[in-house]
């Protein structure tokens, strides 16, 4: 056997050809997609953060940021590959099929996670890279771990581990957390269930079949639309707040509102709806599709309005 | 069980576009730490 899990046989030859990973496979190991809103939000608190810090201090901080997610992501994968196994949207992941073996992907992790938190800690201050050590901690551990698997609370617990980029950010600049970034914390955090909760009533045959305690599996599908539309008035509530107590501008607060009242319109029509046929379901396609763009808009806003404070 | 003469291709070149990648890598990795140096001294 080589020391990167490709078995070799007696005669020399290789076996189990599938197992030789291309850099492609470690890379999507990172979730790249889901980075870009970790990049993004973590951007948007280093930008809306008071201070200066010099453009290559601030593109490494970003970088760190992601590459910490990335490593989360990638703990993840290494945990639940036979989970991905089971569901149909994630089969073709390089661990569930068989391209990439785990020990590479546990290592890859590992490495990541060490060199991010100690880039970040010599580029920016120990604050930051304390708090990115702990998101990916939060996310790799108590989230994929132990609540996962547990709870159909899972997701309003492990929220949180998407949450930590904008304090990164923040904490990044000023080497503090102050009240807004621990707002902008909230702002993911509240709006966190609804978003996956949308996506998890249109996909919750597969996440049965995979024996995960998403809330439509252990408590139905009437119970999660309610649960969305508790959540999403928390999130407009949250949303709203940073302008309310004066942290935030005009700008900032007219979009939130605006954009908000969209998301509590859409989760009132998740609300009533009453089919229980995954391809039926528009609203809740529709209110997943808005909760990326939402998150995105209330982000882009504050940047706007910082910048023209 | 072994390989197809195929298969060990597509095996050996995966592995060289791998390590390409990490030599890749490595450097910018380097190149990075150079440039927060730099940054830090001037800040």
């Amino acid at each position: 056997m080589a020391g990167n899990g490709i078995h070799i046989a007696e005669g020399g030859a290789p076996t189990g050809a599938l197992s030789a990973a291309d850099w492609r496979d470690y890379w999507s190991l990172l979730k790249p997609r889901v980075m870009t809103l970790v990049v993004f939000t973590g951007a948007c608190g280093l930008f809306a953060a008071p201070g200066h810090l010099p453009p290559f201090l601030a593109f490494v901080a970003i970088l760190c940021i992601a590459v910490g997610a990335g490593a989360a992501a990638a703990f993840n994968q290494w945990w639940e590959a036979d989970i991905d196994a089971v569901m149909k949207r994630t089969q073709a992941r390089p661990l569930p099929s068989g391209r990439l073996h785990a020990d590479n992907a546990l290592a890859f992790a590992v490495i990541l996670s060490a060199a991010s938190v100690m880039t970040l800690g010599f580029a920016t201050n120990w604050v930051a890279a304390g708090w990115l050590a702990f998101s990916i901690f939060f996310y790799a551990v108590i989230y994929t771990i132990w609540l996962k698997p547990r709870t159909p609370q899972n997701i309003v617990i492990g929220g949180a581990a998407g949450a930590f980029p904008p304090i990164i950010g923040w904490a990044a600049v000023t080497g503090d957390v102050t009240t807004l970034p621990l707002l902008l914390f909230a702002i993911i955090f509240a709006w966190t269930p609804p978003h996956f909760w949308a996506l998890a009533l249109f996909v919750r045959i597969d996440y049965a079949n995979a024996g995960i305690p998403m809330l439509p599996v252990t408590h139905g599908v009437r119970e999660t639309r309610k649960q969305i539309l508790i959540y999403s008035l928390v999130l407009a509530a949250v949303a709203v707040a940073p302008w309310a107590l004066g942290l935030l501008g005009a700008i900032y607060g007219i979009a939130a509102a605006l954009l908000s009242l969209i998301f509590v319109a859409l989760a009132v029509r998740v609300a009533a709806s009453r089919t229980e046929n995954a391809a039926e379901m528009a609203a809740e396609k529709a209110l997943f599709r808005y909760s990326l763009l939402y998150l995105a808009a209330i982000f882009a806003a504050l940047v706007v309005d910082r910048g023209l404070a | 069980m072994s390989w197809t003469p195929q298969e060990e291709q597509e095996f050996l070149a995966r592995r060289r576009r791998r390590n390409i990648m990490i030599g890749l890598v490595l450097g910018a990795f380097a190149l990075l730490f150079y440039g927060i140096t730099v940054s830090r001294m001037v800040q």
